[in-house]
């Protein structure tokens, strides 16, 4: 029992590990062993977001419950969502987070649920899921999540993109989808604020938004009182992997025994990927959103560019174009939160983990947004801050299992529809552990299409 | 009319008499002083409502941090009047509410694509810690811009009407505004200083660029090094009633009587007995203020022997081991009821008194502004001694990003005197590492040894218990935290 981590396995070649922080992890294994070994998950589910300082008096029976049914890595909303839907299935997961509830990814975004943003195909239609998941989550989680379906704007500028969204809209009419190209007298009999100068839009009354911040810990919450254990500040060390199957997973506080593993961490679960000799090809790219003093409410719907869609659909737009904000890979996606504060981003860019903004990013962003909105400069703009999206090296998410380690799993690659798609993930993700039949038929965003 | 007609220090510099409306009323004021002054002049302590609870606000911090005084100005709304300079028919009004945006876009154009302009040595802050660091940088043949927010250079030594203490090359002796006007100008006389006036610093970007603002336009700047020197704000405690108008921070007290001429009110209850307590409180006495109490949570009083017995002198009881435990008060401030503290500061029942009062001057300290410190990614370390979160600093005031020095409260809390040091010890630093500087051991031991013998004084304990705990390990450290 002393060594049970490498006495057990006796493989400790099978443990992946970053850093070469062994002896270390060792040592704070050893020094945690009695906390670590009496942590069970049943025991936990009072404690939201802390860990309990167990007794020292377990015995060694109860030792052995230091196991969970299954452990999700990261708690960002796609690792929160992952953990409640398993949750709500009676299953008691194990969620581990490196830092807070949604402090990485999930809290340096906007809030859109947009549908016109999203590929025709699978992803489309997932987000289509997604929205109904919305719509009662609030209630659900017994937690307001500020989710609102005010409609959605794709502004359009210029020919070049009104030929590209013509494509598009083409496209999401038949996979079922509700929208309209209008023109300026509608756009701003919608929107007063829009300048006189932005000939077109193409609208859908089905987009949303919610706060990705309050979103996330409800479902942490709610994850939690169905008998999650969600623990924060708890970095993974390793992955034990037995016999080419998950067996356990490794923390400062020991080892957690468990035949399931999805990792959720989202721009990080490159990391975690190499922990289980399982490369992600995910990477982070950066965006950058602009934070302006709360007014009351003015802005009534979500408002993306043509750009911010064509940039999504061909990369190669940025490199060849001309205008300086493009060239910067900036493009318009706005909105006002509850509290009257304008949201706006954004820029697309491969910085690897440097999340320090950029003056020239800045003075873009504010300079794109006042072409479609000129009443912004009266507004003082207040912070900003730099978010890192999980991209994937082919555009598409990732949500499967992993064939090459039995019990283990992926979701992540969501880039910029990690918010909107959240709820179906985890559901998805969940199904897929419980053997369950999926919504969808998931092959497109299989691990395995990457194994060819 | 509450404006001071006569003071025994001081003289009210003000500029022509001006009109201006307050929500459709014709007053009168002077050009060039706040907004916020000219209200305060006219008896108008309530300038906002809280947008959530709706509850009223008045003057707090009156240098432009705390936002409790927005206004509607010539149709702009979310104005910051305690730092709106007064002008000729101006319209201002008191804001319902969120504010407004308006359709119409009232600065025309776009981003100007301006260059950032570069300099050997960039000073954020017109402090007499900037103004000290530009001085000694200009004397070592470097260039200099000088960032800062207000109309008038010289930050809180401005409003400092009592005579310094320490060495008399640290200009011991001489009343903080005087101190303010000699070094602006020395500076005038320097070529190679330029002051920016009322120009935000708002952001450090990693490559060493400052984006600021200036009357509605962005610009930048970058130094080879740059000195922050930015000073600290004020910080207040928690009761019932404590943002009722007539609630002011101590500097908001002192801006108004120093610097506008214009009374806060008739009868004032201070809390804190450190230095700013005790000098404030005398300020207040100049001006014809009463001063009910000096209340104090310490069982002893912080500040110096000296402004202790001057007020005592005047009449005015110093209450140890006393706290407030709520304000009272409808639009405005009416009273306060003061408790006596047991020896672990819990209140005593049956201890309470009541005072009638128009003015509750908050004197509890001041919290280092370390925006820049933060967004440069300097290593962070909270001592309260200090002020709260400090950059970690060597004893050359280098920060742990390159070029980047901290100078002044923005380091850690201490005073006027000792910022004048730290200003011009970074900047004999950043000279220094710039290679312009030719006597540097020699000139940094006469300035360090000033400095010594500043906090060898009464005072000095809490710093140099404060930079102790900057050399040792295991203080909470933001930056791995």
């Amino acid at each position: 029992m002393d060594n049970l981590f490498v006495e057990k396995s006796g493989k400790r070649d099978r443990i992946f590990d970053v850093g070469g922080r062994q002896a270390a992890q060792q040592e704070a294994f050893n020094q945690n062993k009695a906390k670590a070994l009496c942590m069970s998950a049943k025991g936990m589910q009072g404690a939201f977001f802390s860990f309990s300082a167990a007794g020292s008096d377990c015995s060694k029976e109860e030792a052995g419950m230091n196991k969970a049914d299954a452990v999700v890595i990261g708690g960002g909303i796609i690792g929160c969502s992952t953990a409640y839907y398993l949750a709500r299935a009676g299953l008691h997961p194990v969620l581990l987070e490196k830092n807070g509830i949604g402090e990485g990814t999930s809290s340096a975004c906007d809030g859109f649920i947009m549908l016109q943003t999203k590929k025709p195909g699978l992803p489309l239609r997932m987000a289509m899921s997604s929205a109904k998941l919305y719509e009662g989550l609030t209630e659900e989680l017994g937690y307001d999540i500020q989710y609102r379906r005010p409609g959605g704007l794709v502004l359009i500028e210029t020919e070049e993109m009104k030929k590209i969204m013509e494509g598009v809209v083409k496209e999401q009419i038949r996979e079922g989808m509700e929208v309209e190209f209008i023109n300026n007298d509608r756009i701003r009999a919608l929107e007063p604020l829009v300048s006189k100068d932005i000939p077109a839009a193409v609208y859908s009354e089905l987009d949303g938004d919610v706060s990705p911040i309050y979103t996330t810990r409800a479902f942490a919450k709610k994850a939690a009182e169905l008998g999650a254990e969600i623990k924060t500040h708890t970095p993974v060390r390793g992955v034990h992997i037995e016999d080419g199957a998950v067996a356990g997973v490794l923390t400062d506080e020991g080892e957690i025994r468990t035949d399931i593993v999805v990792n959720a961490a989202g721009v990080w679960s490159p990391m975690v990927g190499e922990m289980m000799g399982t490369p992600i090809p995910v990477r982070p790219r950066r965006g950058h959103i602009v934070v302006s003093e709360a007014v009351a409410r003015v802005l009534q719907h979500e408002i993306t560019d043509a750009r911010y869609i064509a940039i999504k659909h061909d990369p190669s737009l940025v490199e060849r174009a001309k205008d300086p904000t493009f060239h910067l890979g900036i493009s318009l996606s706005m909105e006002q939160t509850e509290n009257g504060n304008f949201l706006i981003g954004s820029a697309r860019e491969f910085a690897g983990y440097n999340t320090d903004a950029r003056f020239d990013i800045l003075k873009g962003i504010c300079e794109y947004s006042t072409r479609f909105f000129p009443a912004l400069r009266n507004l003082n703009m207040i912070r900003c801050f730099v978010g890192m999206r999980p991209y994937c090296e082919d555009g598409s998410p990732i949500i499967s299992p992993i064939s090459t380690v039995k019990g283990a799993y992926i979701a992540t690659g969501t880039e910029g529809d990690g918010i909107a798609l959240a709820p179906i993930t985890g559901r998805t993700i969940s199904e897929m552990i419980l053997h369950r039949e999926t919504e969808f038929d998931m092959t497109p965003f299989s691990y395995d299409r990457f194994l060819k | 009319m509450s404006r001071i007609e006569q003071h025994p220090v001081l003289e009210y510099h003000k500029g022509k008499p001006v009109t201006f409306t307050f929500d459709g009323k014709v007053m009168q004021g002077f050009a060039g002083e706040s907004v916020a002054a000219a209200l305060h002049a006219a008896g108008i302590r309530k300038l906002h409502d809280s947008e959530v609870k709706k509850r009223p606000r008045g003057l707090f911090c009156a240098i432009g941090n705390c936002s409790s005084c927005l206004m509607k100005v010539d149709g702009r709304e979310n104005v910051r009047i305690c730092i709106e300079p007064l002008r000729e028919g101006m319209q201002v009004e008191s804001q319902k509410g969120k504010a407004v945006l308006t359709p119409k876009a009232s600065i025309p154009g776009s981003i100007r694509e301006e260059p950032t302009e570069e300099t050997d040595v960039l000073i954020i802050g017109g402090g007499p810690a900037g103004l000290n660091a530009a001085l000694e940088s200009a004397v070592h043949g470097l260039s200099v811009i000088i960032l800062d927010r207000n109309a008038i250079p010289g930050g809180q030594l401005n409003k400092q009407t009592h005579k310094f203490f320490g060495s008399e090359k640290a200009k011991a002796g001489t009343r903080g505004f005087v101190i303010a006007e000699e070094l602006e100008e020395k500076l005038d006389a320097c070529t190679n200083v330029s002051i920016r006036k009322e120009t935000t610093a708002l952001g450090f970007f990693k490559d060493g660029t400052v984006m600021a603002e200036s009357r509605g336009q962005v610009h930048s700047y970058k130094g080879k090094a740059t000195i922050i020197a930015t000073g600290a704000s004020e910080k207040t405690l928690i009761f019932p009633g404590n943002d009722l108008p007539g609630v002011y921070g101590a500097g908001a007290v002192q801006t108004l009587m120093n610097l506008d001429g214009i009374l806060p009110g008739q009868t004032a209850v201070m809390v804190g007995a450190g230095n700013i307590g005790l000098i404030v409180s005398y300020q207040l006495l100049q001006a014809g203020v009463k001063v009910a109490a000096v209340v104090e949570a310490a069982p002893h009083f912080g500040g110096y022997e000296v402004h202790a017995a001057k007020i005592r002198r005047a009449g005015v009881p110093i209450l140890t081991s006393h706290t407030v435990k709520y304000a009272f008060g409808g639009e405005k401030l009416e009273g306060v009821v003061i408790t006596g503290l047991d020896e672990h500061f819990r209140p005593i029942p049956g201890t309470e008194q009541t005072i009638r009062a128009d003015i509750l001057c908050m004197a509890v300290g001041l919290s280092p502004m370390t925006e820049m410190f933060f967004q440069a990614g300097c290593e962070m370390k909270f001592i309260p001694q200090l002020g709260g979160y400090v950059p970690r600093i060597d004893e050359y005031h280098r920060t742990t990003v390159k070029g980047l020095y901290a100078a002044g409260d923005a380091g850690g809390v201490e005073e006027a005197t000792s910022a004048q040091l730290t200003g011009r010890i970074a900047a004999l630093s950043a000279a220094q590492d710039l290679g312009a500087a030719k006597n540097f051991d020699e000139e940094y031991k006469a300035l360090s040894a000033q400095l010594s013998e500043l906090r060898a004084g009464p005072m000095g304990g809490k710093i140099l218990s404060g930079l102790d705990r900057m050399k040792e390990e295991g203080c909470v450290d933001y930056a791995k935290a």
